[in-house]
């Protein structure tokens, strides 16, 4: 406002060498605030924001694969009616049901993080990683029944038996398959990466570095499996349920 | 706003440069004027690579059967001068070389909010790059860089490397723009308000909007395009019941944004070298700031201005070519706060001003051009011919490069330390300005003439006019290369450049050139309006 | 230096430029195309020259004349003058939009009495059934001085774009979906087409004249099907895989001149009984039905430094194939 006013300084320089700890229960790793940051709420805060941008491109992406499953379900509804009847809702729901638990650990993780609850949290991380590998499992045993009657994405589609005959029936079957595969393909590789990622954090909580007074990083892996399990909810009835 | 004290900063003995060194020190840095030199060093090469790659195209059209190349050897140097202009140069040069180096300091903030995440995108950036460069040395890729199904999918060059490589600068593209949304919201110094911040902060905080909101998009998109080389995924190819207009529409809904990531930190470079050389604040700053954010809205709803031709529904066409239209006034607006500045100011003619002033009349012309564009029944007549090459090289490199020199020059002496030659930079900002318009303004001609563009041959008729293109290549690569010579010259025998050397009075400047590690000795605090030349800045500054 | 199998083809134009940078107007809509780019670029002029003018007049009058010179005014903003400078290109912009779109839908939607022409574009030339006709001709277009035509357009492979300037017509040509493209033609002359959208090695070569001729010239040559090339049965059959090499659009990339190695396909001359490697390492003599198979079904096999795929496949008889093949045999 004021037009004269020259600018202020501080009277003292500030120690740049290195940040200050955040306050640590006894028996932990401390913290220490990156030293560009002048608080802890300003570094928490500025992680959580570039995090939530992060899942904004994710979500992005994945938009992008419902745009063409949209577009092509408008254009061969009944491609996608007779493919989507081949695949396995009670997989599917087993997954989603899987999914949805893992996330409930995950958010238990989280908790158990902020309140310094080093063994609660390293189990409960623990669980949602076997949660992803149940998953990943069950993903596996429906990838390798669609390997064997053939209905693949379009370069190694060659379906037999009883399903080329219905599959005959509607245009270019293939490209449902082209479009389940890469959609749950990219899904499942997410989930991979949260499982690694996940299991990394856990070795981490159990050395003591995440506490009441530094828990950003499970927060933001928490947000993470979270994203990925939202974007499973709507592939299970896109892919399962609605053709 | 700014600045510190009335005294003249204690110049530091250390300073970003030579706290460290070693190549450690470089290639592990997280400090932003470290990485964002790097990225400096980066884009300009590709820069003068593909510059490299346009000469060739511009000697190869010199006759009408083409004079150096056959037309499948054409197409690739077309398409390496597309991808290395677009994705390797233009898009991360100002934002992540110029805005890394000065956004900062401009907010007074001792670095980014993520300087890790920053370190991660120049890297993303490498590696990128290393994709498109190895698809280079197995014979180039010959789609152009709009990478269109279904040529794409069956072309035998390497798509597969420059398709990974895109989606890969793509993600270094999010990490950057990412970054500085952070930083604009979490690291202003006390004091500096929303709108005590420079344009060139509101420039680059609406172009990370669009870097982070439209740029997964692209990514998806060359994903499902590499899906398609690999296992035919069909949704690109009508032999699989896909439809290539939808590559299209997905492709231009990253793309067309991104020609405003391409424009609109060229636009905030523009604000502040007027507004520092002309010693008079930016007049409508409300207007202008406010303008960037309308421009990186409206700009997502336009893509299909680049589909006229393409069997559009006729309710289609009409939405966007009115949007279109729309998101033309914000840049007009802008154009003519810019002159309202200039207007009794105080003009010095330095080199950082001359190419500003370049900017203002080319980018004038290719805004004015847009319209033709923008209008349906003539884009149906303009549509790929030379007239749309004219105009967007007018947007993209007559005034996004054109900035990003004005850029280069006006922070050089603050990033580097150093003065370069005045005398030279003022030449080849002149034969810059005289060699693009040469270029560029015969083009205009034949596209209305009808000459299509990305044609290896010619009809004989146009010759005359792309020998007069041609020519002007060679005077604008002559300025560039003068610029290569005092650049590199100020470097080694440069003389040493002052704290403030243009009398600036935003924030990066008050420290000492080239800054210390944390830009600042002192924490600074904001009690003044921006661009307020009334009182002193520095005591190298001018006294009012 | 460039191993072209036929030079540069040069279309003509029988008519000059008009002023404005623009084609001859040849049909009922350029007089309204360039008639919107008259009135833009005036305006666009004007604003120009004002820019411009006050750019420099700013720059002569408030030079920096000493070290310390302040600005001779401080002024921030003036709303008056900044909404002015909003809303006056506002209003023109959408002048010039309602102008464009009005113009547009002329273009889009063809009159129901429009001659109807088939025409078929593949990597790289245009096969163009004219109305009344049985087989296509190749890069060239018959039309009438004063009666709408419209061209039914599909692509054998890959986009490709049809633009005629001197009609300001153009319209994209996809493969998997029909689009049309209309015009009237009002002068009597001949002019170039293009194809305007990136297609390849020999994107260049894609272009050919478009005729417009008296109506009732045009009326004879349609009833009596003169615009087309079709095999005579007095002819020899290597006479007549001659006409097909060219209605076939076979000298798109095969060369009947040059025997020369640097080209997307291989040249005629020299090929017949020559031993080939194929990509799988195998070796074919090309005999009959070698030579039968790559025209028929051009994926089936491909000669080891060439793409595959490069020829998409041909809407061609078989006899039409042996005609050709009888043509081939004689280049030796």
């Amino acid at each position: 406002m004021s037009q004269t006013a020259s600018a202020e300084v501080h009277a003292e320089a500030h120690d740049h060498a290195h940040g200050h700890a955040t306050p640590t229960p006894p028996g932990f790793v401390p913290h220490h605030v990156a030293h560009h940051f002048k608080t802890w709420e300003q570094e928490f805060q500025s992680g959580k924001l570039g995090f939530w941008l992060f899942l904004a491109t994710e979500i992005l992406l994945f938009g992008g694969l419902f745009a063409a499953y949209i577009y092509y379900h408008g254009i061969y509804p009944e491609t996608f009616a007779v493919c989507g009847s081949l695949l396995s809702w009670k997989l599917g729901a087993l997954n989603t049901c899987v999914l949805l638990l893992s996330s409930w650990t995950m958010a238990m993780a989280v908790r158990a993080a902020q309140l310094s609850q080093r063994k609660a949290c390293f189990n409960w991380l623990m669980i949602t990683v076997a949660c992803g590998a149940v998953f990943m499992v069950v993903k596996y045993f429906e990838y390798s029944a669609k390997i064997e009657h053939g209905t693949l994405p379009t370069a190694w589609f060659h379906p037999h038996g009883e399903e080329a005959a219905l599959l005959a029936t509607v245009p270019h079957p293939s490209m449902f398959f082209s479009i389940y595969f890469t959609m749950t393909g990219i899904h499942g590789l997410h989930v991979l990466i949260g499982m690694i990622v996940i299991s990394w954090y856990a070795v981490g909580v159990a050395k003591g570095r995440y506490h009441s007074g530094h828990y950003l990083p499970i927060d933001l892996v928490g947000l993470y499996w979270h994203i990925v399990d939202i974007i499973w909810i709507f592939l299970f009835p896109l892919l399962y349920l609605v053709p | 706003m700014t600045a510190t004290a009335v005294d003249a900063p204690t110049p530091s003995e250390t300073n970003y440069l030579n706290i460290k060194s070693g190549f450690w020190s470089w290639a592990a840095t997280l400090d932003h004027k470290r990485i964002g030199m790097m990225y400096l060093i980066g884009t300009s090469l590709a820069f003068l690579v593909g510059g490299l790659f346009a000469l060739l195209v511009r000697t190869h059209l010199w006759n009408h059967t083409g004079a150096l190349f056959d037309p499948a050897t054409y197409n690739q140097v077309f398409t390496l001068h597309g991808v290395f202009m677009v994705f390797v140069f233009i898009i991360p040069a100002i934002p992540a070389a110029l805005g890394n180096m000065a956004l900062p300091g401009m907010l007074g903030a001792p670095d980014v909010a993520l300087p890790r995440l920053n370190l991660a995108s120049f890297y993303l950036w490498l590696v990128g790059t290393v994709f498109i460069i190895v698809s280079l040395v197995a014979g180039g890729v010959d789609t152009g860089w709009t990478f269109y199904t279904p040529y794409s999918a069956q072309s035998a060059t390497p798509v597969i490397a420059v398709g990974l490589g895109v989606f890969i600068l793509g993600f270094s593209s999010i990490f950057t723009g990412l970054n500085f949304i952070v930083t604009v919201h979490k690291m202003r110094a006390p004091g500096m308000t929303w709108f005590r911040m420079p344009l060139f902060v509101w420039a680059v905080y609406a172009t990370a909007l669009l870097q982070v909101l439209a740029t997964p998009v692209l990514g998806i998109t060359l994903l499902l395009l590499v899906f398609e080389r690999l296992y035919q995924i069909g949704v690109f190819l009508p032999e699989f019941g896909g439809d290539p207009i939808l590559f299209q529409h997905f492709f231009w809904f990253y793309s067309h944004p991104a020609v405003y990531i391409m424009i609109l930190p060229a636009m905030g470079v523009i604000s502040e070298v007027i507004s520092v050389h002309a010693r008079k604040p930016v007049f409508g700053y409300r207007m202008i700031a406010f303008s960037s954010l309308a421009i990186a809205i409206i700009s997502f709803l336009v893509w299909g201005h680049h589909m006229f031709t393409s069997g559009e529904s006729e309710f289609a066409m009409m939405a966007f070519s009115f949007l279109t239209f729309f998101v033309g006034i914000p840049s007009a607006i802008k154009e003519f706060n810019w002159v309202a500045t200039i207007w009794k100011g105080s003009i010095a003619l330095s080199a950082p001003m001359l190419y500003a002033i370049a900017f203002l009349i080319i980018f004038a012309i290719g805004g004015l051009t847009g319209i033709f564009l923008a209008s349906l029944s003539l884009n149906i007549h303009l549509h790929d011919t030379y007239y749309v090459v004219a105009h967007f090289h007018y947007v993209m490199m007559g005034s996004t490069a054109v900035a990003f020199f004005a850029g280069l020059h006006h922070w050089w002496p603050k990033f580097t330390g150093r003065m370069y030659s005045e005398k030279w930079a003022k030449v080849a900002a002149v034969l810059v300005f005289i060699g693009f318009n040469a270029t560029f303004l015969p083009q205009f001609i034949m596209g209305s003439e009808g000459m299509p563009r990305r044609y290896a041959t010619y009809l004989e008729k146009w010759t005359e006019l792309h020998r007069a293109s041609t020519v002007g290549a060679y005077i604008l690569a002559s300025g560039v290369a003068l610029m290569i010579v005092y650049f590199v010259h100020s470097l080694i025998a440069g003389e040493k450049a002052k704290a403030n050397q243009w009398g600036a009075v935003t924030l990066e400047w008050a420290s000492s050139s080239p800054p210390p590690l944390y830009n600042f000795d002192k924490d600074p605090i904001v009690t003044r309006e921006v661009y307020d030349y009334s009182v002193p800045s520095q005591a190298e500054g001018y006294r009012a | 230096m460039i191993l072209f199998p036929q030079d540069q083809p040069q279309p003509r134009s029988t008519l000059p430029d008009t002023n404005w940078g623009m084609p001859p107007q040849v049909s009922t809509f350029a007089g309204d195309v360039d008639g919107l780019y008259q009135f833009t670029f005036w305006i666009s002029l004007f604003f120009f020259v004002l820019i411009t003018g006050i750019l420099v007049y700013s720059l002569f009058k408030w030079h920096r004349k000493t070290e310390d010179q302040p600005a001779a005014s401080n002024e921030t903003h003036n709303t008056t003058l900044e909404v002015t400078w909003t809303v006056i290109p506002l209003i023109i912009v959408m002048v010039i939009f309602a102008w464009g779109w009005k113009g547009s839908l002329d273009m889009t939607v063809a009159p129901p009495d429009a001659l109807t022409y088939q025409v078929r574009a593949r990597k790289w030339s245009w096969s163009i059934t004219h109305p009344n006709h049985t087989a296509p001709l190749t890069n060239e277009i018959y039309v009438p001085l004063g009666r709408p035509v419209k061209f039914i357009t599909s692509s054998e492979d890959v986009l490709h774009s049809l633009f005629f300037p001197a009609m300001r017509a153009k319209r994209d040509v996809l493969p998997g979906r029909l689009q049309m493209v209309w015009f009237t033609a009002t002068q009597l002359g001949t002019f170039p087409f293009f194809c305007t959208e990136y297609c390849g090695e020999r994107h260049s070569f894609m272009i050919g004249e478009v005729h417009v001729v008296p109506p009732e010239e045009f009326e004879a040559g349609m009833r009596a099907r003169k615009y087309q090339i079709g095999v005579d049965p007095n002819l020899p059959a290597h006479e007549n895989g001659k006409i097909l090499y060219t209605a076939k659009g076979c000298n798109a990339c095969h060369s009947t001149t040059s025997a020369a190695v640097n080209q997307p396909c291989p040249s005629f001359v020299g090929l017949w009984g020559r031993e080939e490697e194929l990509i799988d390492g195998t070796k074919v003599t090309v005999d009959e039905p070698y030579f039968l198979e790559s025209v028929l079904d051009p994926l089936a096999k491909t000669v080891k430094g060439y793409a595959r795929g490069q020829m998409p496949p041909q809407a061609i008889t078989e006899e039409e194939a042996r005609m050709i093949m009888e043509y081939v045999k004689t280049l030796k």
